[in-house]
């Protein structure tokens, strides 16, 4: 699994760390289980972000109601921003649909 | 006798309005892997949506130029199959994005705001192990995304 992230991740030039959960033991544990809803029926995780600060508790999330939709980058920056405190007349936009947008972001604050 | 030489001698005109409609109609059906690409057109089906409209509104047109003027124009038995199988790759478009995908699961267990986050060690794109303590501890904040790996 591993070695998938890593090729996946050079492939489509992301900055950001990928982790494996190949037997879904922490979507379990953060009760995203989607049965049966992967290839061959194999099980896998429900779209689903959250935003953690540094003591570990989380500040911001997005379960959605339809499978393909998915927070946009400008919406967890925002969601990051407010959780600083503070109200940044940022441009969201420019992050768009960039990969890596959230990384490269958050490295320039 | 006129009716006999009208039938038997004049060129019925292709009635383009119904394959347009049609073509219309399948790239509505089948473009959403294009569209998805877009978070406007893939939070909702816009673009896909208004494909099929365009697709009915010809295919429309064409089967009352089939039937309206059938001395001038063809499509009395392929006009209907058309518009038939374009109104079955709406309806099925929409059974699937409006009922099948929203079958997520409820989630209830999962972290809420003010709840700190279960911890967690797995292994990185280099097989190295990461903790969420290892990341929330070195950085203003962690965004984890649990990304669905297909779909």
């Amino acid at each position: 699994m591993p070695e998938i992230n890593r090729r996946q991740r050079q492939k489509l030039g992301y900055a950001y760390t990928f982790l494996s959960d190949p037997k879904a033991e922490v979507i379990r544990r953060y009760d995203l289980l989607h049965r049966g809803a992967g290839p061959k029926g194999t099980d896998v995780a429900r779209p689903a972000e959250f935003l953690i600060d540094p003591s570990g508790t989380t500040r911001w999330v997005n379960l959605t109601e339809n499978i393909t939709v998915r927070a946009r980058p400008e919406q967890v920056l925002k969601a990051f921003d407010e959780m600083q405190g503070k109200v940044v007349l940022r441009n969201y936009g420019q992050y768009g649909l960039l990969p890596g947008a959230i990384d490269g972001a958050l490295q320039n604050q | 006798m006129l009716i006999a030489s009208m039938s038997a001698g004049a060129k019925k005109s292709w009635n383009w309005f119904l394959w347009i409609g049609f073509l219309f109609a399948l790239a509505g059906f089948f473009s959403y892997t294009f569209f998805a690409q877009f978070p406007i057109t893939r939070d909702f089906p816009w673009a896909n949506l208004l494909l099929f409209a365009v697709g009915g509104i010809l295919l429309v047109l064409g089967l009352f130029r089939a039937f309206g003027k059938p001395w001038v124009y063809r499509g009395k038995i392929l006009g209907p199959i058309l518009a038939i199988l374009g109104i079955f790759m709406f309806g099925f478009f929409s059974y699937v994005f409006f009922y099948v995908l929203r079958q997520v699961p409820p989630s209830t267990g999962a972290p809420r705001v003010g709840q700190k986050a279960p911890e967690f060690t797995l292994s990185d794109q280099d097989g190295k192990d990461v903790s969420l303590r290892d990341l929330t501890s070195r950085s203003k904040a962690v965004a984890l995304i649990f990304y669905r790996g297909f779909w």
